[in-house]
């Protein structure tokens, strides 16, 4: 074999023959060296071995200023993973979401390459569970895809049962390629129409304007208050120290990458309860320092929106009226909903304060409103005005809308 | 222009078009050089097969069909019985059916049953999926089980295909880089593969063919995973070699249906060359003017003629000459959008289109249609590339003429002598090595991306122990895990990503009109075809290009009215990377190893349309362009070299220069302080200085532009020697390179594209001395360079006959080319060279 090996060296243009990878060391068949290097225990089964860490943490213990939580998810929470769960009703939770008795599950993988498809592996879960007197991350760690079948089947029996899954990107990394591991072994899918809450999409609505970006670190550093000791590994280089430790049995390297998932899951836990505690009426009490006001304001005007888009058009209301004065965003959405409730005066107030800060669209709001609500034809026309010299609008279309209100003007006045 | 003549549809038109065709040559005075009368065949006919499912009888005859051809019904016949089966029937002859027929009989059949059909582009893919899905929705079966899935497919789409279409129509590409990678995604669509179907096997040969073998495999591989064990069904252009062509890239046994039995009309086919317009220098009048004026003609006697250029430049300007001729001009080229392709296939039906221009037969849909004559400007490069396109020719069974223009080039003018090659000789043999061992490897390691390697697992032509040998190669390259004999990815990305089953560079650059998306471009063209300030021909019009935006991918265009054209100059580097293996051959040494080939356009000249001289020279920054890949270079030793700078008297005092010559010498030596710009010598008495053009004065037009300040450098007597010896040393090494290069598909298994050339007169390949390269255009390379180096002295043998033996005095297109400095073609170079390497007598 070595002759093809040389030709394939020749027609690479390899340089000299490099040197052959030695065969690892064999563990011990328990796994018991690995095992104590990364503080886990060895489980055996029949054709493999997997490893498990278990960290606890008691209940009402912080991460950052905010405490893990517990319990049974926001009904409002709720709502939105569900609608990731889709119309398969083989799975539909026993329990509903919102009973303390729900289990709930947060999940976090770390996988030998960002590029998904059937050739990556999770090598290292994180499963996070509440119960009465706290949370616990359990953290499975693949010592080789040769064990993966036990591996799968060990995690599966974490997942069974759970009510919803809460990740960060998960929609888009780690439950695809967690449900492409089972099915490459032909297991069924634990998380098959198992509601999913994805929190990266809701931090994104909450802080995408207040923050540089919405990575889990930024969010966590920021929001929570959490800082991570310097020993986290980037995590461009995570697959090549698994790849690493696969050759050489040492799995000391990895150690920082099982803290960074433990805490991952934590961190996970107390966004959750962050965003819980905004949604509950009695948001004003908090422990933490003095907020500030513009970044409030954000986050009140992201949460409305978002409350909006979940069908809950009272609560989002509440949240605009909370953000208006700090932001003209929040006060057009205000008035968009006043109108479509009909409290039509209300709604003008908010456009006649807009406009008088040079909103064109707000003085053709108003112009509408003279015209329809309060059959003010010569004020309608004076808003059109108004907002052709404010500019930004379409020429054709503010001429369209006086050509109509002249006609009618015309037909009503003579 | 006159009233249109309207497009005739009697039985006698081809008489009238060999009639109207012999006339129109004449007058144009083009010779013909063959002529061939193919004999009109009747149709063969075969009822339908008597235990269609009902649904499916009646959506056929809904479509008129109540019989089929006899190769159709043998056909189906083969592959509802289980066979794998090719066919290579011609033109229009209903190939089609003969795989949507067993398909929707099964489906009806069994609703689980799924079949995947590949096209070499997605143009064809999309226009098969409208016929399929027409005939399945005929036939009863739900809405959205036929379905096309490619780079254009919505990703909002993408789920419902993936859980409910039963025939997927896609391309090699999609399923290498989207498909296999993700297949758990596919559980359902593999499980219940029965079969797949792959059109026109006959482009995937060469390394395109490696590649296709090596996805095929794949493809089966995962498919028996999920317990499924699908039937191949082929379709094929003539070859010389089919059941083996399949069997290569297939890995299948066919069973083999040629006997085309559709009727088809009398066919007259014409090979014409264009005369000569200088018999010293052997040049013709170019073929695509040619074709492009005969078309005209015969439009203009009331015939409907389609046009195949070669090439996209060339059918842009064959659109503007015809315009000028005529109404009803269309260009037909994959670029185009689907709405607009739809369009022209309608103006052909109603007699609109008069003369529709495409670039290759691959381009065009199942809908266009006959035409009563098809004219082809130069060799599109083979037998069975030339028998498609002419099979267009006729419509509806009646009678059609083909013409063959043939161009300047080697193998044109080779056909010109031995006519007989294109209709008695055997059609060529496809060729491709799927086993080539860095086409295998890459293949295996997207295999064990998909699926570990089982210890027991062969690959193509290597045994489990070759394999194992491989993982373990694998294995220390850092991307796989070997356990208990199985091979586990374990790289960080796909390997699918770095393997590129065509060419380098498959991105495209949208073109945009007024901020309307008018087409595309593939990004390594657009470099120097939309250049900023380029005047680029869509639809025959003229276009200016204001912006290449190459990070965004788009080009903004404005329509223009210039009568100019541009041509952009692009400088090709390369390098080597790490050091090349060497072999002392006659006068050379032959060096092989990986090199990366950076491709930069530098400029570009304006040139009038009309007359093509020179208005101006502009300067351009791009960024290059970088190719990685293997390359073959001989680097001709000293003695060589030298009897290359002697050959060739060049005489210079001779010229005439142009009025404004004293002058512009003047200027030139007082602009370089009366010293010469390369070795500072000064004009003293006995030393009279010399004022050279950098770009020899018989390339310009005007010697105006010849005697610019920028052209022009002073030299000392010595070096003025010395660099009109370069100019000699690179004329003959590019003309040997171009010999070379036409002649290198001939001996080697490949596509002319598959290969690069370049001459160098100082090479960083060969220590800085001159060198000529050949480099594989595929990323990676794939050994086509390695076998050339093998065959060294069989490929200078057969350059020499081909340039010794050439009629024209310095050098031609159809044997030395016009590579090399323009103004000087290098023929006696080229053979001082070559009798070097041959050992011949000079």
């Amino acid at each position: 074999m070595s002759d093809l090996l040389d030709r394939l060296r020749a027609l690479r243009g390899d340089a000299a023959e490099a040197e052959a990878v030695p065969e690892p060391r064999a563990p011990d068949p328990a796994w018991g060296g690995v095992a104590a290097q990364l503080g886990a225990a060895s489980v055996v089964a029949g054709n493999g071995v997997h490893l498990v860490r278990r960290a606890r943490l008691a209940h009402g213990a912080l991460h950052g200023r905010w405490p893990v939580g517990g319990g049974g998810l926001h009904p409002w929470l709720g709502r939105w993973a569900s609608r990731s769960a889709r119309a398969v009703p083989s799975r539909r939770a026993s329990t509903p979401l919102d009973d303390d008795r729900a289990k709930v599950v947060y999940l976090d993988t770390e996988t030998t390459g960002l590029a998904g498809g059937t050739g990556t592996y999770a090598f290292l879960v994180g499963v996070g569970t509440h119960d009465a007197d706290g949370f616990t991350v359990e953290q499975l760690f693949l010592p080789g895809p040769e064990h993966e079948r036990v591996y799968l089947t060990a995690l599966s029996e974490r997942l069974v049962g759970a009510t919803a899954v809460v990740s960060y990107n998960g929609a888009s990394f780690d439950l695809p390629l967690v449900r492409t591991r089972f099915a490459m072994h032909g297991l069924p899918d634990p998380l098959e129409g198992v509601p999913h809450l994805d929190l990266l999409p809701l931090a994104r609505r909450l802080w995408r304007r207040s923050l540089p970006d919405c990575t889990l670190g930024t969010v966590e550093r920021e929001v929570l208050g959490a800082r991570r000791s310097a020993r986290d590994v980037p995590g461009a280089e995570v697959p090549a120290r698994y790849l690493a430790f696969l050759r050489s049995r040492d799995a000391r390297p990895l150690r920082g990458v099982l803290e960074h998932n433990r805490d991952d899951i934590v961190a996970l836990a107390a966004m959750r309860s962050r965003i819980e505690e905004m949604l509950t009426p009695e948001e004003t009490t908090r422990t933490t320092a003095r907020p500030q006001p513009t970044r409030d304001a954000l986050e009140l005007h992201g949460l409305a929106r978002w409350l909006e888009a979940i069908g809950e058009a009272d609560a989002a209301l509440a949240g605009y009226l909370a953000a208006e004065d700090r932001l003209p965003d929040a006060a057009w959405d205000a008035a968009r909903l006043l109108r479509r409730r009909r409290r039509f005066g209300e709604a003008a107030a908010r456009w006649s304060r807009l406009a008088a800060d040079g909103d064109a669209r707000a003085w053709i709001e108003l112009a509408k409103h003279r015209e329809h609500r309060l059959g003010d034809v010569s004020g309608a026309l004076d808003a059109l005005e108004a907002a052709r010299r404010c500019g930004g609008t379409r020429h054709d279309d503010l001429e369209r809308r006086r050509a109509r209100l002249l006609a009618r003007a015309a037909r009503d006045g003579g | 222009m006159d009233a249109q003549v309207p497009v005739e549809r009697s039985r006698h038109a081809p008489d009238r078009a060999v009639a109207a065709a012999r006339r129109r040559l004449t007058e144009l005075g083009t010779e013909i050089v063959a002529a061939r009368s193919l004999a009109p065949r009747e149709g063969s006919f075969a009822p339908l097969p008597g235990d269609l499912p009902g649904p499916l009888r009646s959506a056929l005859a809904a479509s008129g069909i109540e019989r089929l051809y006899l190769h159709q019904r043998a056909a189906i016949d083969a592959v509802r019985a289980g066979d794998d089966v090719l066919l290579t029937t011609g033109t229009a002859s209903g190939k089609s059916l003969a795989y949507q027929l067993p398909i929707l009989a099964g489906q009806l059949a069994d609703p689980e049953a799924t079949a995947l059909a590949l096209f070499p582009t997605k143009a064809l893919a999309h226009d098969q999926a409208d016929g399929f899905a027409a005939l399945a929705r005929g036939a009863g079966l739900p809405a959205g089980i036929v379905a096309d899935y490619d780079g254009d497919t919505s990703s909002h789409r993408r789920p419902g295909i993936r859980a409910e279409a039963r025939t997927l129509l896609t391309n090699p590409d999609m399923l290498h880089a989207a498909i296999l990678p993700h297949h758990t995604l596919w559980r359902r669509f593999l499980s219940g593969l029965r079969w797949i179907v792959v059109d026109e096997v006959h482009v995937y040969r060469g390394v395109f063919g490696g590649h296709l073998a090596g996805v095929v495999r794949r493809l089966l591989r995962v498919a028996r995973h999920y317990g499924a064990d699908p039937r191949v069904i082929a379709t094929s252009a003539t070859l010389g070699n089919p059941v083996e062509h399949a069997r290569t890239v297939l890995g299948r046994d066919v069973v083999h249906v040629d006997a085309d039995a559709a009727p088809r009309g009398p066919r007259e086919v014409l090979l014409v060359r264009p005369p000569l317009v200088d018999e010293a220098l052997g040049l013709r009048r170019p073929a695509l003017a040619e074709a492009a004026s005969l078309a005209g003609r015969l439009a203009e006697d009331g015939l409907q003629v389609l046009v195949f250029a070669g090439s996209r430049q060339g059918a842009e300007e064959a659109v503007v000459q015809l315009r000028n001729r005529t109404d009803g001009v269309r260009t037909y080229r994959s670029g185009l959008l689907a709405g607009e392709r739809r369009l022209i296939e309608r103006e052909l039906r109603d007699g609109v289109a008069r003369v529709v221009v495409a670039t290759s037969a691959l381009e065009l849909g199942i809908d266009v249609g006959g035409v009563d004559a098809v004219v082809i400007a130069g060799y599109p490069g083979s037998a069975a590339a030339f028998w498609q396109q002419i099979g267009r020719a006729g419509r509806r069974g009646r009678p059609g003429l083909g013409v063959l223009v043939l161009a300047g080039g080697p193998l044109d003018q080779y056909l010109a002598r031995h006519p007989g090659h294109l209709f008695g000789a055997a059609p060529e043999r496809a060729l491709s090595d799927p086993d080539h061992l860095l086409l295998a490897l890459d293949h295996l390691r997207c295999a064990a991306f998909e699926l570990p390697i089982e210890p027991d697992e062969r690959f193509g032509g290597y045994g489990p122990e070759e394999v194992a040998a491989l993982g373990q190669q694998m294995r220390a390259d850092g991307e796989a895990h070997v356990a208990d004999g199985r091979i586990y990815w374990l790289g960080d990305r796909y390997p699918a990503e770095g393997v590129s089953l065509r060419s380098a560079g498959r991105d495209e650059v949208a073109l945009l009109l007024d901020g309307v998306a008018i087409g595309t471009i593939d990004a390594p063209s657009a470099r120097w075809m939309v250049h900023p300030g380029a005047v680029y021909l869509h639809d025959g019009r003229p276009h200016l290009v204001e912006e290449l935006d190459l990070a965004q991918r788009i080009a903004r265009l404005r329509a223009t009215d210039d009568a100019v054209l541009t041509r952009a100059n692009r400088e090709t580097r390369i390098d080597p990377v790490g050091r090349p293996a060497a072999r002392a051959v006659r006068g050379a040494t032959v060096l092989t190893g990986e090199v990366t080939v950076t491709e930069r356009v530098t400029g570009y000249r304006r040139l009038r349309r009309v007359t093509r001289e020179t208005l101006g020279r502009f300067p351009l920054t791009l960024e290059p362009s970088h190719l990685r890949t293997r390359a073959y270079a001989f680097a001709p030793d000293e003695a060589t070299v030298a009897r290359l700078r002697r050959a060739g008297a060049w005489s210079n005092d001779a010229n005439d220069y142009g009025p404004d010559w004293p002058r512009a010498r003047a200027a030139a030596l007082s602009r370089d302080g009366h010293a010469c710009r390369v070795c500072g010598t000064k004009a003293a008495s006995g030393t009279r200085l010399h004022v050279h053009h950098v770009v020899p004065f018989r390339a310009f037009a005007s010697a105006r532009e010849a005697n610019r300040a920028d052209n022009l450098t002073t030299l000392c007597p010595s070096c003025h020697r010395r660099a009109e010896q370069g100019v000699r040393v690179r004329s003959g090494l590019a003309a040997v390179a171009y010999a070379m290069r036409s002649l290198a598909p001939l001996r080697v298994l490949c596509d002319a594209r598959d290969l690069g050339v370049h001459a160098d007169p100082s090479s960083a390949v060969a220590d800085g001395g001159p060198a000529l390269l050949i480099y594989e255009t595929v990323p990676g390379g794939v050994g086509l360079t390695d076998e050339l180096a093998r065959r060294h002295e069989e490929l200078v043998e057969a350059a020499l006959e081909l340039v010794a033996g050439c009629g024209c005095d310095d050098g031609c297109p159809a044997c030395v080319g016009p590579a090399g400095e323009p103004g000087h073609a290098g023929k006696r170079e080229a053979i001082a060279v070559l009798d070097a390497l041959t050992g011949s007598e000079a």
